[in-house]
């Protein structure tokens, strides 16, 4: 069974009409890239697959339950998929290790001491178990973005969203961040990840989406879309990528 | 009219509320205290007495200790009548609602018998006459009286008789004071040619604190002094009237004439020399203490309910952000001084609670401070970047966690800045509790300043004693801050 199913998804935000008719299909242990550009509507793709928005029309299932607007039940949502924002939004007033561990303590009831087991663990996966008592403002970008990732692995997700995770990095430190998660895909977490970082989407995406004013223009392997693009819309936009 | 009568200083609001509460506690049916008895047998009883005890040689505080002619005056017809008495020292502002409200059986605060007054109280026979005079430097022998003042500068006390006085010579140019030994201040300092006031007061304060001023020419008014009574008091006003009559009769009433008013009184008594540091010390401390006291206990009962009412504004349900806003709106935008009156006078009668004096004083600076609270903690919670409470929700919490471990905590830390001015702004307002008798820094200052007739030596003195009492909330804020930021 399909992890995550959308259909006919319509996105609105007053008039503009930000997802207009999106169908999309994720299986377990798939890695999903989404390209396209600023204001295709990527984002908001992957914020209503996280349950941070409710679509407009249409359906978004995941893990085989709807997506609506009942607060018990976006919860048990959030629980099971796990978002990585540009931003990173550490918790300024934790340290890393709090950071991971708060809502395994708060919302899953763990213990104290298994949590920071955990968190450990995590901090280590991402390669920062020697940061575990700084806070964020300690941490350069990467190391914050990293963070973010072991935050929301400790909630043991089903899905893992990224939301341009390397936008906002200075870009020797985009590597740490991307390098994390080809580890993540290799140990087979399902994936949808938004990013410019073509390499990323070559080396690691099972496929690739390009999305444009609010629908899927094309879709195929990373081979099919990146290097062999049949869409017009496509091609320019890739074209321009490479001018930068 | 005595030169206090009209010395209200709060606003329009607050005088259209006294209005509303004047009428509302005469309104037939209230449930107003039975008077001590209604068969004019008062032996054993409890007469309890209002006075507003800055007003030597009438009423005084004088080492803790209430004197004064109304005082002793007030104990004489209580001896008469076989009845103890009880001394209550409040603000003169906030004695007649208080009396009318049942918090007390007299008023004797040298209170003139006015016609405007008597149709609301009720007065015994007149016990002092008294009358504005002129009061002139020493060394300035050109003031001889009223007319000699015309083309020159007096000083008054503001709305009071002495107006009246002054209006019919236009060519004298008047300068209103808050209190009186301001006025004299001035006049003593060369600004002013006269000060017109009340005549036993002035001798007072010349006698015991400004030894380079006179009192001159002769008594401009005449005023009866008068015990007030709620007017429905019949029984007790027939007592008191014949507790005077006999007291004139057995020579009591003239010999305590005599010791307060008599010229071998007014000879012998030596003024007091320089201002007694020690005593004023511990009394500002114990007002200190109490403006403390009841600054931290509203701040610590303000702080949760004003995070409390800030996080109702957020609330889902209409009803309960928008009581929450209105409670804002209505503590915030109304004076807090009509806020302590309303607690205290209008309260007891609207629900049949009564509430100790200092009870309402915390209640009424608690409620206030949270209305400001609740925005200060709004703004801070705003100020918190939303992708916080996106990251929280993304991880599976509820609102309430999300608030609770990731909002709270960050709001709090940018709140600290202002709450501190709050807690600041909090201890100095906490003077207008005065109102309700409690004798706190201000009061304290206030009843130290007329005793003494030294208001420069006390005033500066009072300001002192505020930062001593504002230094420790400042550190601790301070202190607080540091350990936060500590952690970033």
């Amino acid at each position: 069974m399909a992890l995550v199913e959308v259909r006919n998804l319509h996105k609105r935000f007053g008039a503009v009409d930000v997802l207009r008719g999106v169908d999309l299909t994720v299986q377990p242990g798939e890695v999903v890239v989404f390209v396209g550009p600023s204001g295709c509507g990527k984002s908001t793709l992957l914020r209503c697959l996280c349950g941070l928005e409710l679509p407009s029309e249409g359906e978004v299932m995941v893990g085989g339950v709807p997506v609506r607007d009942d607060a018990v039940a976006l919860q048990a949502l959030h629980r099971r998929v796990g978002m990585v924002f540009q931003r990173f939004h550490l918790f300024p007033h934790l340290s890393a290790l709090q950071n991971v561990t708060l809502a395994p303590r708060k919302v899953l009831g763990m213990p104290d001491a298994e949590a920071e087991a955990l968190g450990r663990r995590m901090l280590s996966m991402v390669h920062l178990g020697d940061r575990a008592d700084a806070f964020p403002a300690q941490l350069s970008g990467g190391q914050q973005q990293r963070v973010a990732i072991a935050r929301a692995l400790a909630m043991k997700p089903e899905l893992m969203l990224f939301d341009e995770p390397t936008s906002a990095l200075d870009p020797e430190l985009v590597g740490e961040v991307l390098e994390v998660m080809r580890e993540l895909a290799r140990e087979g977490m399902t994936m949808c990840v938004v990013t410019h970082e073509m390499g990323f989407a070559a080396d690691v995406a099972h496929r690739v989406l390009f999305l444009d004013g609010g629908r899927v223009v094309e879709e195929g392997t990373p081979q099919q879309v990146l290097r062999e693009p049949k869409q017009p819309r496509t091609r320019e936009f890739l074209s321009r990528l490479l001018q930068r | 009219m005595h030169p206090r009568f009209l010395r209200f200083r709060p606003s329009v609001a607050g005088l259209a509320f006294l209005g509303l509460l004047w009428g509302l506690v005469l309104a037939p049916g209230c449930g107003r205290k039975e008077a001590p008895s209604a068969t004019g047998d008062f032996r054993g009883r409890t007469l309890r007495i209002g006075t507003d005890a800055t007003y030597p040689p009438f009423e005084s505080v004088h080492d803790g200790e209430l004197v004064g002619f109304d005082v002793e005056l007030g104990n004489l017809v209580g001896e008469e009548l076989g009845a103890r008495v009880e001394w209550t020292n409040t603000s003169f502002d906030g004695v007649f609602p208080a009396l009318l409200a049942g918090k007390f059986d007299l008023v004797m605060s040298a209170v003139t018998i006015t016609p405007e007054r008597q149709e609301r109280l009720a007065f015994s026979d007149p016990y002092y006459t008294a009358g504005q005079r002129v009061a002139a430097r020493q060394d300035d022998l050109s003031i001889t009286g009223i007319e000699s003042l015309r083309g020159k500068v007096a000083g008054i006390q503001i709305n009071t008789t002495a107006a009246l006085v002054l209006q019919k010579l236009p060519d004298v140019q008047v300068r209103q004071y808050p209190s009186i030994d301001l006025a004299l201040q001035d006049l003593l300092n060369g600004n002013l040619a006269g000060v017109v006031g009340d005549s036993p007061t002035l001798r007072y304060f010349i006698h015991h604190g400004f030894q380079g001023l006179r009192t001159t020419g002769d008594l401009l008014t005449e005023e009866h002094y008068g015990i007030v009574m709620r007017p429905d008091d019949v029984a007790l006003r027939t007592a008191v009237n014949g507790a005077l009559k006999r007291l004139r009769d057995s020579g009591r009433f003239a010999a305590l004439e005599e010791k307060y008013f008599g010229a071998a009184a007014q000879q012998a008594r030596p003024a007091l020399s320089g201002v007694p540091w020690g005593s004023v010390a511990r009394r500002l401390l114990r007002g200190m203490a109490l403006t403390l006291g009841l600054t931290v206990l509203a701040l610590l009962a303000g702080l949760p309910l004003g995070l409390g009412v800030a996080l109702g504004r957020r609330a889902k349900p209409k009803v309960v952000s928008w009581l929450c806003g209105a409670y804002v709106e209505v503590l915030r935008g109304t004076p807090l001084l009509v806020q302590i009156i309303f607690i205290y006078y209008a309260l007891p009668q609207l629900l049949g609670v009564d509430l100790a004096p200092f009870l309402a004083a915390v209640l009424a600076l608690t409620l206030n401070s949270a209305a400001y609270v609740a925005e200060i903690f709004r703004a801070g919670i705003a100020s918190v970047d939303p992708g916080q409470a996106e990251a929280a929700r993304a991880l599976g919490m509820s609102s309430a966690q999300a608030m609770r471990f990731v909002i709270l905590p960050q709001a709090v830390r940018n709140v600290l800045p202002p709450l501190t001015n709050e807690g600041i702004a909090l201890l100095k307002d906490s003077s207008l509790v005065s109102i309700i008798g409690m004798a706190e820094l201000t009061r304290s200052g206030q009843e130290l300043a007329s005793q003494l007739a030294a208001p420069l030596a006390i005033w500066p003195l009072v300001a002192v004693f505020y930062l001593l009492a504002t230094l420790p909330l400042t550190r601790l804020a301070a202190a607080l801050e540091r350990r936060l930021q500590n952690q970033r």
